[in-house]
This record gives C-alpha cells, structure tokens and sequence, in this order.
C-alpha cells in the first residue's frame, strides 16, 4: 500500500518535472536590439542557464511601443496579429523581456481576441503577405553549451533550428492569426511558471545586505484588465523575486510611477523631473540600486541620469539594474557577462556590496 | 500655536458599530469582521502651516465585510470626532465629491470596500490622505480649482458658426454614441489627483480636461474642430503632448473613462489633420517610418527627427549620445532590417495612408466599456 502511494507520488513527480521543461516565443522588441543590448545578453544567459528555451521570432516586428498604436492603430494592432500568428504556428506563448511590449501587446491581444469581426478584417491585411525569407525567420536559444568567444547577442543561439522554421513556412499560405496567443512578461514568467522557490534553488551567490527598489513601472500594471497579472494598486511579483535571490525589497511610493520616458522628446523637464523624483524617492528609502523589467525605464533612469542630476540638483548616482541582470548576478554570471560595463551610472557600488557579503 | 505639532495618536475602540445598512447579508449571521485601524490625515489651511509634517489621527472600527470606506468615515465622524472632515454626498458614485487616497492610490471612498483594501494590502491598517496634486484645504477636502480652471480651458460647450436649424439638430445614433464614454465622466478629480504628469508639470492640463476635449472636439454640431485641436496641439498649452502614458487614469477611473484612450484620440485627430511640426508629432512620424522601412525602430535617427531643426535640442542630445557611445551603448548606426522588413512595408502601404487620412474600410473597437449610471 505505501508502496503505491510512493510510486504515485514519484509519478506526481516525474510529471511535474517534465512540465517544467519551459519553451517560448521570444519576442525581444527593438530596444534590447539596440540602445539595451546587456538585456538581451543578460535574458538569454540566464534562460539559457535555468533551461528554458526561446525561440526568438526573428521575422517578428516592432510592436509598436504606443506610437504607431495611437498615430495608427489599426496598423499597430495588424503589426501586432502577425506576431502572434508566428508564435501561433510555433504552439508556444510570446515571452517579452520590455514591460512596453507587455503592455502594447497585451492590450492589441485583448482587442483581436474579442472582436472576432476586427480580427477578420485585419487577417486579411496581413494574410498573402509572406515574402520567402533569405534566412530562416526563427532561432532557437537552446540550452545548448556556448562557444565563448564573440559577441554574447550570438552565443548559444542555434540558427539550425530548421525543423521548426521550415516546416511552418513551406506551402505557406501568409500569416493568419487565430486568436489564441500568450503573451507574458520574464517577470510574470518567473514568478508563476518556473517559480520563486525553483529560482531560489538555483542561486549561488545570495545577494544578501542588498537593498533593492523594484521599480514596476506601467506598462507591467496598468490597466489591470488588459494585463492583469497582479494588482496595479499593490504588485509583489519583482518584491518577491528580490527577496528569492537574498537582496531586501524597498517599499517606496514611486515603485509603480512612470519613470518619464514617453515624453522625453516632447516635455523634456518634465520627463527628467518625473526620472529624478522616483529614483530620489528609492534612495530616500535607503535603496543601493533600482531594478527595472523594462529597457525603457532604464533608458530614462540610467542613461539619462546625469542630465536629471543637473535638473533636479541634487546627486543620485543609483546604478539601475536590469532584471535580468540582478538575477545573472544572483546565479553566479560575472558583471562582465552581463554587460554591466555599459551602463551610464556605474554598477561598482552594488558589486562591491555583494563580493564583501561573500 | 508656538506648540510643535506632534503627530497626534488618538484611538477610539468601538465595538458592534451601529451601521446594518452597509451591511449586504441582512441576517447578520455568518458577515466576517474585524477590526481595522484607519490613519487619517488631519490638516487645517487656516490653521497649520504648509510646511508642517502632515498628521495623522488614529482611529479603529470593528468592521463587518462590505462596508464602504465612507461608512466608515462617517462612523468616525459621527460617534468619535465630529471635527474630522471630507466631501460626501450622494453614496452611489455619481457626485463624484468623496474622493481621497486610500493607501497611496486615489479611490472613491463610496465605492471602496474597506475589507477588500485590507485584502488587496494584506495589512488592517489603511492610510487615508486628500487627493494629490491639489492644495489640500481642512482633512480629506482640497481645493480643485485648478482642476476647474483646466476643464474650463478646453471651453466644454459647443460652439456653432452656422445658421441655426428651425427645431433641433439632428444627430446620427452613431455620432451621439462617440460622446458616450467621456459623457459618464462625473468630474471626481480621481484621475486628476494620481496623474503622474501632473506631478511634475502643474501646467498640464490633466486627463478629465482632455478627455472632455475629446467629446466636444468629437460632437458632429461643433463646428471648431480644428481650432480645438490646434489649442490641444500647441505643446506651450500643455495639452495632449505632455501625457506620459502612464495609465494611472485608466485605472483609478471609477467610471471607466478612460482618458487615455481619449487623449490618444486627440494625438490621432490632430496628426490626421495635417498638425505634424511639434516634437510630438515629429517623433511619432520618425518612429513609425523606422518600422516601416527595417521592420523595426531606428534609435539612432529617432531623437534626431524628433527634435528636428532645433539647436538647443541638438545640444541636449549630443552629450547624452557621447556618453552611450563611450560606453558601447550606442545602437549601430546602420539600420539593418529585419527577416521579412518587405512584408511589414507592405502592410504599412495598404493600411497607413488610408488610416492617416481617415478613410480605413477597418473600425476600431473600443477596448474599455465605460459605465453607464442610468442603466445600472
């Protein structure tokens, strides 16, 4: 009798961890391309090294980021079915590492799903329109070991994920969007799919004594009925991943603010002001850096932080963390294989931090 | 008033409080509730000075589940401290007079389930505060004046050059059905009071402004379209461009407005109508030929366009340039495109001119459904 029991629980067991097996569509947007390419070397090492696999849709477009969805939004919205229709033909739900593409994507998901009239007419916008590709239109990161050597954007992408790409694209008829994509956030990935507890398990080097602001941001939060993952009024998901890794969450006001970004080219004070005053309000509450799931945040926050310096007139010198980053840093990765050098505010203060606790 | 003002505890223990009516289960029986300690912000213009560390009163209720906050606050009031004030009127959220935050976030105090804020916070205390971004005047009651001033700024009437019709105007179903959303808007000052731009710009005109822009811009017998959007336009105006899409209107909306929505309407009325020399308009047309031609954006462009031919702009942005380039953060200067960049361009010749020009075959569902009072 105990040994049946124990043999159904082994089963329990054995099915919890093949489902754990994780496998997405990665959607990297433009910014961790260009502006932010440590958050794209930094998501892929740490997928990589917690073994779940992306695919990067590499034919897949801007989302649009809110501009073309409000100067034209029904092209916003055509943009975004195509998308979803790659990650459809590949079975597997979108992963976006940018809280702007969350949301973007998020709110075009939800108006395509629950019109189906809409959805109709923007099909036939975006259908007969696949081009045969020179190169193949998606790459697999796999868990795959890495050469070393080169540029981190490459390592460990595997272009030889043909049996996906080619069997999807022949006798291709143009994309067509059913309706049924996923779209969640690496936080949002972490926090309820692969799971705190199986994170904390894979932490190496505890970030102990490390004070930590997350700043959610918007997109990730507001509105709820688009997004909702969590509540906009009190989040927890980045307090807890914080807390999973040893760092202490700080609870501040400007946690869930708009760090400015948006208006940086059309009010240019104002956007710096808005920077400057969530980032004095996480130092204020006793923060030695800021952790961000959005490339646009940390535009704003870091690179642009010497500026908001000079407009607000006070010294910040925060070092603003990507969230991959802060959990590399947590499984052991060097600041150089996070690309940590890059950024505009130097990150020495948080490293020295974690080396003394060590 | 030589005393230093010391925040002033006060606890009031009141148990079984007198208030079956905001009770749902009438029968009493098998109503959950617990204690709960409201922090209450106590501020008196003629009194205090501005500079003062903000007070705060202490007060506990036994609480049963489904009671309101302003049950609550009346209780306080009426059994504990008669002094403590706020705006209350009609208890069904059509006055919009009670709004206040409720821990940090700006809520209708009618509509806001006290047991559910303990739920949402997992914590029995709730901190109370007057809205932000206006002059608060005694307690929870603030000055809205500049809410007024910028509703007021957007000139809310219609305004008709023609000659008058002999009855009424007639108005299409269609055309009437547009004004719904904002027409429910009861001008709490809730989105005016958590919007993140304000916070910075005390010039902005504020999101229930904008969106009641929207509906008189948007009223097929106004004949000042685009008179309205050319003020709205104007970024010394401080309209439609310095909103920070930061949703904090959506969401706080106890009507389910959505300026955002509404103010985004705006941008896409006045872009249509030929207004592009702005910053505003001149990033988001940059942005979206970058997309069009590589599939994707093209930073390195991007705040160049935007700025256009603007001096002081180029000296904002080179240093910020120099600094990402030292440090190896600077996109790469050529554009490459993405797989497929034809497809996407194809899309963007069938969909963008009709839509700029406001002739898609395509409507756009609304995504938010706004509430409506009359049918509730």
């Amino acid at each position: 009798m105990a040994n049946k029991i124990k043999n159904k629980e082994e089963k329990i067991e054995d099915a919890k961890s093949q489902s754990k097996h994780l496998k997405y569509a990665f959607f990297p947007g433009c910014v961790s391309r260009g502006a932010c390419k440590e958050l794209y070397a930094s998501t892929t090492l740490i997928c990589k090294h917690l073994g779940i696999e992306l695919v990067e849709l590499k034919r897949a477009s801007c989302c649009g980021a809110g501009v073309i969805n409000e100067r034209t939004p029904i092209l916003g919205d055509a943009l975004n079915a195509r998308n979803f229709a790659m990650a459809e033909e590949l079975q597997l739900p979108v992963m976006t590492h940018c809280s702007t593409c969350q949301g973007v994507m998020s709110k075009s998901n939800k108006k395509l799903k629950e019109n189906p009239e809409f959805l109709a007419q923007i099909n036939e916008k975006i259908a007969n329109e696949k081009i045969e590709p020179q190169e193949s239109a998606y790459k697999s990161i796999t868990s795959e070991k890495t050469n070393g050597t080169g540029n981190a954007r490459h390592q460990g992408i595997n272009h030889a994920d043909d049996q996906l790409s080619d069997k999807s694209l022949q006798g291709h008829e143009g994309f067509r969007y059913k309706g049924t994509a996923v779209v969640k956030h690496l936080l949002w990935i972490l926090a309820a799919d692969y799971g705190l507890e199986n994170l904390q398990k894979k932490v190496v080097k505890p970030l102990t004594g490390l004070k930590v602001a997350p700043f959610y941001g918007c997109y990730l939060l507001r509105p709820e009925e688009t997004l909702g993952f969590e509540s906009a009024d009190n989040p927890t998901s980045l307090d807890k991943l914080i807390r999973a890794l040893g760092a202490e969450p700080v609870d501040y006001e400007g946690k869930t603010k708009c760090c400015g970004f948006p208006i940086t080219m059309m009010n240019r004070n104002a956007s710096l002001k808005m920077a400057g005053k969530q980032t004095l309000d996480a130092k204020d509450n006793g923060a030695d850096c800021m952790v961000t799931p959005c490339p646009l945040c940390h535009l704003n926050l870091d690179s642009m932080q010497p500026d908001t310096e000079r407009i607000i007139e006070k010294r910040l010198g925060m070092p603003i963390l990507h969230l991959p980053q802060l959990i590399g840093l947590a499984l052991g990765f060097s600041p150089e294989e996070l690309k940590m050098q890059t950024h505009i505010v130097s990150t020495e203060s948080v490293l020295a931090k974690i080396v003394d606790k060590q | 008033m030589k005393d230093k003002k010391i925040a002033k505890e006060k606890t009031a223990k009141y148990k079984k409080p007198n208030n079956a009516d905001a009770v749902k289960n009438k029968s009493g029986k098998g109503v959950k509730s617990k204690i709960i300690k409201f922090r209450i912000q106590r501020f008196d213009a003629a009194k205090d000075k501005k500079d003062d560390t903000p007070r705060y009163d202490t007060f506990e209720l036994e609480v049963k589940e489904g009671t309101t906050l302003l049950d609550c606050l009346d209780m306080i009031k009426w059994k504990h401290d008669g002094s403590l004030t706020y705006r209350r009127n009609c208890k069904n959220s059509i006055c919009g007079s009670c709004g206040m935050k409720v821990n940090k976030r700006t809520k209708l105090a009618c509509e806001t389930q006290v047991h559910k804020v303990t739920e949402t916070f997992c914590s029995d205390e709730i901190l109370i505060e007057p809205m932000g971004n206006m002059k608060p005047v005694k307690d929870l009651v603030v000055d809205m004046g500049n809410f007024w001033d910028a509703l007021h700024a957007v000139k809310p009437w219609i305004i008709y050059d023609g000659s008058f019709p002999e009855k009424e105007f007639i108005m299409k179903k269609e055309e009437a059905k547009k004004l719904d959303a904002v027409a429910s808007c009861i001008m709490c000052g809730v989105c005016y009071s958590d919007c993140n731009s304000l916070e910075v710009e005390k010039r902005f005109l504020g999101p229930a402004a904008l969106a009641r822009a929207l509906r008189y811009a948007d009223d097929s017998r106004d004949t000042r379209k685009k008179e309205r959007l050319r003020a709205l336009n104007k970024p010394s105006n401080h309209g439609i461009w310095d909103c920070t899409h930061c949703f904090a209107c959506v969401q706080v909306c106890p009507m389910k407005v959505a300026p955002l929505e509404q103010i985004l309407k705006i941008r896409k009325y006045a872009q249509q109508s030929g207004m592009i020399f702005n910053p505003g308009a001149r990033h988001h047309k940059a942005f979206s030929d970058g997309v069009k031609h590589a599939g994707w954006i093209n930073e390195v462009t991007l705040p160049m366009k935007s700025v256009g031919l603007n001096i002081v702009g180029f000296f904002q942005l080179a240093p910020v340039g120099m600094r990402m380039y030292f440090k190896g953060k600077m996109p790469d200067i050529w554009h490459k495109p993405i797989v497929g960049a034809e497809e996407i361009k194809k899309i963007y010749l069938e969909l963008e001119k009709k839509e700029m020009s406001n002739k898609s075959d395509i409507k756009e569902p609304e995504l938010f459904e706004h509430r409506n009072p009359n049918k509730e």
